[in-house]
């Protein structure tokens, strides 16, 4: 049976990626794309704010750092929260569990971050940030940032098919995400009191180690990854439990 | 017909019309009492709204009652056969056959060696390599049933019986169905057409107002049936 919902995920998983490479002219390039396009207009609106600050072009660096893997977080949550919703019409035939659903776009998107991860890194290095061991510290980063994605992605599609009102909080919340997380302003640069509090933002850490690994070159010491972790297993937990406890309700909403 | 594979004891269900949780609930189904055997067809008739649909959601184990029990034998998959397969419009017709086959509980290397076969028996083979979009009305009609009438539960669930496409493939189709529910297979089927009833069912449930107004034979039930509509 388990395996059965495995190979769902990876057959719709894959599926979604296709698709998502056929809908436009453009296809899969826009993965790459979407945060470059992203990325210059942050730097056209704020690099002229910054460059006082001793910045120059090096921001278009400390943007895409963080812009690209906001993306993957933004498209896994935003995606998953209709997970259920969109699949109504399979939902209506037969049962199957409910968490396969963001599971699956957690999946896709999962592949296409990292068919995007080292264009960045190659577009990092060829800006002089020259490659280094620690660059391997990406990879527990990429997994930490997976869990928080996994864990509001379940939280998310867990909710708004009960609350549909929420399904407009989920858009606001990554605008939230995109401007409280550091992503256009250097959190270390902050008076303490206020990095305290956006601290609490787990994203704020996963994106400034990003950075640290990528651009700074440093050690990163895993410790830090710790609360986003935590981060991640609570909304996690809520979101499973939900997901169980109206696992046979969902349909109804859906009718 | 002693091999009971599922059993109804005082199901009701209840829906909001309305998203306002202090709207009130409408009961669908109040007190609906059945047994369910294994080979055998059985057919559900009753008036629009009378809680058919609702039945077969309860019977496909995708939501649970409200009251009362459910008991069904241990691993059972019921699946409801619809068309409406969920197609990925960007896909084409072979990537959404594998993707449908396993959604249905198939191995993917056993889905991708189906797919020609499907493909065969929808006479559709020239269209697998293209995206589903770009299909007709009649040609997404002939892939979803030759999906669909691949899959084998341990009970089929039948809304209407469908015949689908154009009149040749529509006489495939249903003769193609009817084979299924004439065989060893368990079939619920739900119909307004006495005659569809008549001809494939065992027994028949009238469902009125909520409850199993009469559950019986198949002539019994449909002559009172057809007698009350002919009154009313």
């Amino acid at each position: 049976m388990f395996k059965n919902y495995l190979s769902i995920i990876w057959i719709r998983g894959i599926g979604a990626l296709k698709a998502d490479a056929e809908n436009s002219y453009l296809g899969s390039l826009w993965w790459v794309l979407e945060p470059i396009l992203l990325t210059a207009l942050f730097y056209v609106a704020f690099a002229t704010g910054l460059k006082g600050g001793g910045k120059g072009s090096d921001f278009v660096y400390f943007l895409i750092c963080a812009l690209i893997p906001f993306k993957w977080t933004s498209s896994s949550i935003t995606g998953s929260s209709s997970s259920i919703t969109s699949n109504k019409g399979i939902l209506g035939q037969f049962y199957l569990p409910k968490w396969i659903f963001p599971t699956a776009v957690n999946f896709s998107m999962l592949l296409r971050f990292l068919f995007v991860l080292p264009i960045l890194c190659i577009f990092v290095a060829m800006g002089g940030y020259e490659p280094q061991v620690v660059w391997f510290f990406v990879l527990p980063i990429l997994i930490c940032q997976l869990f928080i994605n996994l864990g509001f992605s379940y939280l998310t599609a867990a909710m708004v098919p009960l609350i549909p009102d929420l399904k407009h909080l989920v858009s606001l919340g990554m605008t939230a995400i995109l401007f409280t997380s550091g992503i256009f302003f250097d959190i270390n640069s902050r008076p303490e009191s206020v990095q305290e509090l956006l601290r609490l933002n787990p994203f704020v850490t996963i994106f400034d180690s990003y950075r640290a690994v990528l651009l700074r070159g440093e050690f990163l010491e895993l410790h830090t990854l710790l609360y986003p972790c935590l981060f991640a297993v609570f909304a996690y937990t809520i979101g499973a439990i939900t997901l169980r406890r109206f696992d046979r309700y969902y349909p109804r909403t859906l009718l | 017909m002693s091999d009971r594979m599922l059993q109804f004891e005082n199901v009701g269900v209840a829906f909001r019309r309305r998203l306002n949780p202090f709207s009130k609930k409408q009961l669908i189904l109040k007190d609906l009492s059945f047994d369910l055997y294994r080979g055998e067809t059985l057919g559900v008739i009753g008036r629009n709204g009378a809680g058919k649909s609702t039945l077969l959601k309860l019977l496909a184990d995708i939501i649970h009652p409200d009251t009362g029990k459910i008991w069904r034998a241990k691993g059972l998959r019921s699946q409801l056969l619809s068309l409406n397969l969920g197609f990925n419009k960007n896909l084409s017709g072979y990537d959404n056959t594998v993707m449908a086959l396993v959604t249905q509980g198939m191995r993917i290397s056993q889905a991708k060696s189906l797919v020609s076969e499907i493909a065969e028996f929808g006479e559709i083979p020239h269209l697998m390599e293209q995206p589903v979009g770009t299909y007709s009305a009649g040609e997404r009609a002939r892939l979803g049933f030759s999906i669909a009438i691949r899959t084998n539960p341990d009970i089929l669930l039948l809304d209407e019986i469908l015949g689908v496409g154009d009149k040749q493939f529509k006489e495939r189709s249903s003769k193609e169905l009817k084979k299924r529910v004439n065989s060893e297979q368990t079939v619920v089927l739900v119909s307004h057409s006495i005659r569809t009833l008549r001809n494939l069912c065992d027994r028949v449930m009238w469902i009125e107002n909520g409850r199993a107004k009469i559950l019986g034979p198949t002539k019994e039930v449909l002559d009172s049936y057809s007698q009350e509509a002919e009154l009313a």
